[in-house]
């Protein structure tokens, strides 16, 4: 029997109604309490001691085409109206599209290079921890279903800025309108869900370095000396 | 004039035989955790050789310190390079490069099946458990000297001829000597500078180098940036970590664990004042002046300007009385015996080495050795290990300062035998001492200091001041077995 | 340790989520019923208009209870489902078109709507009649216009997203059109022709189109007519297939993925991989030469 459209109008409103405010509350609250609690397990756990040569395969790839397609989307989301007007030229939008579609590829090849150095190499297995697990196949799916998308339910970058974009600022404006989402093809509704997903689960991950970056190195003093004696408080 | 202390160190290389009772003693109070095995803040290795970990001084390769193009700039990733390689680090030497940790399988002595062949305990890998084929180890190379795979490749050895470079490994003139290492605890570190989270730092108080472990988040620059390679990277904790310099002990008053244990009573550890101001313009300076001018901005502490200035940073009595009285002090600027490691790394290192005169006054000629008296110091340029090769190590490759440290030694030793053995006269001693721009006295107080000084006399610091202390604030019984102050839990990875 | 804490933290933080998720969750369009009408109905019905792709609405209430009325306004799919006869003939006038459920439909508002289809009804000429819409012949210029309009190189007046955003139709090429929204070669022929279109444009039904064109709505004269013209150009064409376009799209990723991994490893060209292992092996090389 086919689920009721009851029911599926109701998880609708659970998945883009309540769900964003849910992952973004679980978002805040852990990630606060883990900064305070445990400011030590707040590391990239990096593993390049461990294994040198894939590692090169797994993360470049990985972070330039992740950061590049983060960035797109958060672009199209503060600001659509200029997305539509660049994709008003149609060349224009189709080196977009091929170029969203390249970074999202290297992702996907970046984060099966490390899926597979991971399991292969037994030392890099030995420090992998469930939730490094967890985050590989939330990962995986987020990445596959976004390159999915851009390559069948195409130009992601013109009906992201005109559907996914307002749906969004409504979210922002604690007013949340989903019936931008509603009516999306079940790929891009599945991509916005584990979207949202990987929000709750992040501060359970490493990816918390992503918090920590560290932007004051660009500007501070080479040399860093602390004083604990009377030096210290002036 | 911005006057700082700086607790520092000087190994007597003459004096180290070897026994790596020092690296035993700092493994065993600091990096015998999980994730820690294969670190030897402290490590004794074989000269020539290539070291730990394999080749660590060709920058070539590792790429650590500061290069002097126009500006100083870490070889590594400074400023400029950080944000395009923090995905991966580029100049990160692996695990591969020092040594996988293992243990045996002690197990399979007792639980294996009952057989015709005698049970065995393989090796197994201390990080993922697997049996392993062993590569390499800590002192792999020990005592390897004229080696071909290892002494061959020690990068020092450019400096050579082809001639010298056979002589050195040839057969039965086969020579080395120990070349323990620990933090250098640099003035110019290259580690802090490389940070990106800023989670390395240098105390004001007494110049030790420390991480910050709540702070470092595995970026790994410090790991590439340090060219002598004494920041290691904590594969477990995922954070990197280095000597320390026992500063709970020093900040106590009691010398670090492998000063303490030395059995061969190589090391000093006293105060040194320096300008702090002048640290940009002597890691600029050039490779010839460069170990002149580090010793230049070493600041004498009986100077009355030094002290007005000292005092009024807020430099205590306790130190500055200890500076006086320093050890380092007297080998690196009084009597110019001991000389920093590599300089040319520009990191301005703090700990010295005395270099080792090995007997270089006989020499093997037609297969008889003579002893040639009347010339002491033509046999120190024909000396057994070459002086261009302690020149490279030591003089940032300068001959110049290594042969006035090993002639003054030299000289000692003549004063020292015409004073008890008598075979050499006073004259030809006072001589010997005249042309090593050394007197009497000099030679009775590096003799005294060199041979028979007890640990009062090697290790002279103050302790820090109690209210200044942290102990004052946490109590460290309630810390027992724990990380350190400040966690709630153990260093658990993730 | 780790779950233990969790679960003190979401015990904590239940009630910030409850009271976050309770206003979302009885969100609704509570609007007047003018409003709501052009909202939700408008694109379809028209008030003694004629029919578009649903019936005129004009005197409805007449020509059946409003209990009824407002049942199927509520739960249309429902009553349809349970085989009332009434329903299953508006669906075969519809030509098999169901009447979409529309998000947050309440009885009440139900009843708010056919007490102001009453009231038009009523008047001799409702403002719900239909849009008013030039109905000259199309042009050459205007079918142009209108493949301008839906590739977007003419942007839209109210600033609406161009239609290649999300649908794609035959003869643009590789290019082809987004995949959001359904193909729209046919639209012309699905929809009605040249009013039942021209009124969904106009005030489009379904929730994505609605959420995206309610805010920016199109302009009759000079953006629907040349759309209508082009559509009704295309529908004659033969549909063609935009695999071929998928393909090239495929493959142009691939080859610049590959292109980008090969600059990676030129641009660290002299990354660090070892000197251990290297450096035994190539002595060991060395010392077994000179044995031999």
């Amino acid at each position: 029997m086919e689920l009721s459209s009851g029911f599926l109008n109701y998880l609708d409103v659970f998945l883009f109604g309540a769900l964003p405010y849910l992952s973004l509350t679980i978002f805040l609250i852990v990630t606060i309490q883990r900064y305070r609690q445990d400011t030590f397990t707040y590391s990239t756990l990096s593993s390049q001691f461990l294994e040198n040569r894939q590692h090169f395969w797994a993360m470049v790839p990985f972070h330039y085409g992740l950061l590049t397609v983060l960035a797109g989307h958060i672009v199209a989301f503060a600001i659509p109206r200029a997305i539509l007007a660049w994709n008003g030229v149609p060349i224009r939008l189709y080196v977009l599209e091929v170029s969203a579609l390249i970074c999202g590829l290297l992702t996907a090849v970046g984060l099966v290079m490390a899926l597979i150095r991971r399991s292969k190499d037994t030392r890099v297995r030995g420090v992998t921890t469930a939730s490094d697990w967890v985050l590989f196949a939330m990962l995986l799916f987020q990445v596959s279903t976004g390159v999915l998308i851009a390559v069948f339910v195409g130009w992601g970058s013109s009906w992201f800025a005109a559907a996914v974009s307002p749906y969004l600022w409504s979210l922002v404006k604690f007013q949340p309108d989903w019936a931008f989402i509603v009516g999306l093809p079940l790929l891009a509704k599945l991509h916005i869900v584990s979207a949202f997903l990987m929000i709750a689960f992040f501060p359970f991950t490493r990816l918390v370095h992503v918090l920590v970056i560290p932007n004051q190195y660009l500007w501070r003093r080479a040399q860093m000396v602390r004083w604990y004696g009377f030096r210290g408080s002036r | 004039m911005d006057v700082r202390s700086q607790v520092s160190m000087v190994f007597h290389l003459d004096k180290c035989i070897g026994c790596h009772t020092c690296s035993i003693a700092c493994k065993n109070v600091w990096t015998d955790r999980k994730g820690t095995e294969y670190m030897w803040w402290n490590n004794v290795e074989t000269k020539p050789g290539t070291g730990y970990p394999t080749k660590w001084e060709d920058q070539e390769k590792y790429r650590g310190g500061w290069t002097r193009d126009g500006n100083l700039s870490l070889r590594s990733t400074g400023r400029a390079r950080i944000v395009p390689n923090i995905f991966h680090n580029p100049s990160m030497p692996s695990l591969d490069d020092y040594y996988e940790p293992w243990t045996y399988d002690y197990q399979n002595l007792f639980n294996a099946p009952e057989g015709d062949d005698q049970p065995t305990a393989r090796p197994i890998s201390m990080i993922d458990g697997r049996y392993i084929d062993i590569e390499s180890g800590p002192n792999w190379d020990d005592d390897l000297s004229g080696s071909p795979i290892y002494a061959e490749n020690d990068p020092n050895l450019v400096a050579l001829s082809q001639e010298q470079r056979a002589q050195l490994s040839a057969i039965e003139r086969l020579v080395f000597f120990y070349f323990p290492r620990i933090c250098n605890h640099c003035l110019n570190p290259a580690c802090v500078a490389s940070c990106p989270s800023g989670a390395l730092y240098k105390r004001g108080e007494d110049g030790i180098v420390l991480i910050d472990q709540k702070v470092c988040r595995a970026w790994r620059s410090c790991v590439s940036a340090c060219p002598y390679k004494k920041s290691y990277f904590n594969w477990q904790t995922g954070k990197s970590e280095k000597c320390i310099l026992c500063f709970p002990r020093v900040e106590t008053g009691q010398a670090p664990a492998c000063f303490h244990s030395c059995v061969g009573r190589i090391r000093y550890l006293g105060v040194l004042l320096y300008d702090a101001d002048r640290i940009h313009d002597v890691a600029m300076t050039d490779n010839t002046g460069l170990v002149e001018a580090h010793r230049s901005m070493i600041l004498d502490p009986r100077d009355p300007e030094v002290q007005h200035q000292a005092r009024k940073q807020g430099i205590s009595d306790a130190i500055l009385d200890a500076a006086l009285r320093s050890p380092v002090y007297k080998f690196v600027k009084e009597w110019g015996l001991a000389l920093p490691p590599h300089l040319e790394f520009r990191t301005l290192p703090m700990l010295f080495y005395v270099p080792p005169l090995l007997p270089v006054t006989s020499s093997q000629e037609e297969g008889t050795i003579s002893t040639d008296s009347d010339d002491f110091f033509h046999a120190i340029d024909k000396a057994r290990v070459p002086v261009e090769y302690l020149g490279n190590l030591l003089g940032a490759g300068n001959t110049g300062v290594v042969s006035y440290s090993l002639r003054k030694l030299m000289a000692v030793r003549h004063y020292r035998r015409a004073a008890t053995v008598g075979d050499i006269t006073q004259e030809t001693a006072d001589r010997v001492l005249r042309e090593a721009d050394c007197t009497a006295e000099e030679a009775e107080a590096i003799y005294r200091l060199s041979t028979i000084a007890n640990l009062k006399d090697r290790f002279v610091f103050a302790p820090s001041q109690r209210e200044q202390a942290i102990e004052m604030i946490n109590d460290p019984l309630e810390h027992k077995q724990a990380v350190g102050f400040g966690f709630l839990r153990g260093p658990q990875r993730g | 340790m780790r779950i233990q804490r969790v679960a003190t933290v979401v015990r904590r933080a239940a009630p910030a989520l409850l009271a976050m998720a309770l206003p979302t969750l009885s969100h609704a369009r509570a609007e007047d019923p003018i409003s709501d009408f052009e909202a939700n109905c408008m694109s379809c019905h028209t008030i003694g208009g004629g029919r578009l792709t649903g019936p005129d609405l004009k005197d409805v209430s007449q020509r059946k209870d409003r209990a009824w009325l407002a049942r199927f306004i509520v739960e249309p799919a429902t009553v349809i489902d349970s085989g009332d006869a009434y329903a299953l003939k508006l669906r075969n006038e519809a030509r098999g078109v169901v009447m979409p459920a529309i998000a947050g439909m309440t009885l009440d508002r139900a009843k708010a709507l056919l007490e102001l289809i009453e009231a038009e009804s009523a008047l001799e000429k409702s403002k719900f009649a239909g849009i008013q819409m030039s109905d000259r012949p199309f042009t050459e210029d205007d079918v142009r216009l209108g493949r301008e309009i839906f590739l977007g190189t003419q942007p839209l007046k109210n600033g609406g997203a161009a239609c290649v955003s999300c649908h794609s139709v035959s003869g643009i090429g590789v290019l082809a059109g987004g995949g959001l929204g359904p193909e729209l070669s046919d639209v012309y022929g699905r929809l009605n022709g040249r009013k039942g279109l021209g009124t969904w444009l106009a005030a489009p039904a379904t929730t994505t189109m609605q959420s995206i064109f309610a805010p920016h709505p199109l302009d009759g004269d000079k953006e629907i007519l040349p759309l209508l013209a082009y559509f009704s150009d295309i529908a004659q064409d033969p549909p063609e297939s935009s695999q071929a376009a998928t393909l090239i799209f495929i493959l142009l990723g691939l080859s610049g993925t590959a292109a980008a991994l090969m600059i990676f490893d030129l641009m660290w060209k002299g990354r660090f991989t070892g000197v251990r292992k290297a450096l035994v092996a190539a002595s060991s090389d060395g010392v077994e030469a000179k044995q031999q």
